[in-house]
């Protein structure tokens, strides 16, 4: 019983900490049939699931920015919601209206846009660049190697740039 | 919106702590009583009861002895499909709580789940093969019942067949593009 109250503390203790992260994960992820609420909640499931395997051989930070990532994109595919990450066209913006959810302006709608047009991998790169992560902390979260990190992030910046310009 | 601005933004993206820390603690609460379950753990259930159907097919074999006085082999065909059936969704169920596709890197999270998902083709390819070979079987036995059970019969195939055409359509879909997806972080330059 105490070893579960102490399990719950330091659970809380991890989402204290790291409540921008998920919070900021799921809310980019969150729309194309997927709510904020729901993001987050599975996110803290698996958070929770996993905090027993965690031995501490990634950073504590890697380790949720993967959980958070994994569960959003696997959340997506069961869902079925984008099936073809290619085409921008059959992706259809859902804004995110939860009151949990980070507070939007103007420009983080925008934000939400136009990212919401990546598909799952490559949100998941921006996020983390976004979050100014070295590339080789993004190479340890997604599983890449840095060479293509690199690579794969200068095409997502230059297709966000097209998008932003055909935007205005 | 240029790049600088679109991380400008993100960084005054602000959480709501206020309104997030009931949730955290709602959730904390539930999980320590163990009411709160990820979707692995569902869909795995789902597959451990999948595996106990097999246990109702079984269980049902007699009545077409029983009732419908059909041959007992048809009974023993049946009750073998569904002994099969039922064991291999419960392997499979086991195989998805076992797997760890949340914690590992994302590439190597989705290669994870795309071999689940390949597995889970052939659970199904294995279904309709046995199912094809079990429901043939019984339209030859329920030729001598007469034409209200041969038309029953056709009616639930010919419901059936486009279900399973779209659904398993969308599988594949789904499997080529998780495919296409990895082949791009392994090999950007060719995607």
């Amino acid at each position: 019983m105490r070893q579960t109250g102490d399990k719950e503390q330091q659970f809380l203790g991890i989402l204290d900490r790291y409540k921008d992260v998920v919070s900021k994960v799921c809310w980019l992820y969150a729309g194309q049939g997927a709510t904020f609420d729901d993001l987050y909640q599975e996110t803290c499931i698996n958070i929770w699931q996993g905090m027993e395997s965690f031995r501490g051989e990634a950073r504590m930070s890697t380790w949720i920015y993967r959980t958070a990532i994994n569960t959003c994109i696997s959340w997506h595919r069961r869902n079925r919601r984008y099936s073809d990450t290619s085409s921008i066209d059959s992706l259809e913006f859902e804004p995110v209206s939860e009151d949990k959810a980070p507070a939007m302006t103007e420009e983080h709608r925008e934000l939400h846009r136009l990212i919401s047009m990546l598909g799952p991998v490559d949100k998941a790169l921006i996020t983390l660049w976004l979050d100014e992560k070295s590339y080789e902390e993004i190479a340890l979260i997604v599983g890449m190697s840095q060479a293509n990190v690199a690579v794969k992030l200068h095409r997502i910046k230059e297709r966000l740039s097209k998008l932003a310009d055909s935007g205005r | 919106m240029d790049l600088d601005e679109l991380r400008n933004s993100w960084k005054s993206l602000g959480t709501d702590s206020d309104a997030l820390e009931p949730v955290n603690r709602r959730i904390a609460s539930e999980l320590a009583k163990g009411r709160a379950v990820n979707a692995q753990q569902k869909l795995a259930r789902n597959y451990s009861r999948s595996g106990l159907a097999g246990i109702v097919v079984v269980l049902l074999a007699p009545v077409l002895v029983m009732i419908l006085k059909l041959p007992a082999i048809y009974a023993c065909i049946y009750g073998v499909f569904g002994v099969i059936m039922g064991l291999l969704n419960y392997r499979f169920s086991l195989q998805i709580s076992k797997a760890d596709y949340i914690t590992l890197p994302v590439v190597e999270a989705m290669k994870s789940i795309l071999s689940l998902r390949r597995d889970w083709i052939r659970l199904h390819i294995a279904g309709y093969t046995m199912g094809v070979i079990v429901l043939l079987t019984l339209l030859y036995g329920l030729l001598d019942l007469g034409s209200d059970a041969v038309a029953g019969f056709y009616v639930g195939l010919a419901a059936s067949i486009p279900l399973v055409y779209f659904k398993e359509r969308q599988n594949l879909r789904l499997i080529r593009s998780m495919q296409q997806e990895i082949r791009s972080c392994i090999e950007p330059d060719k995607a």
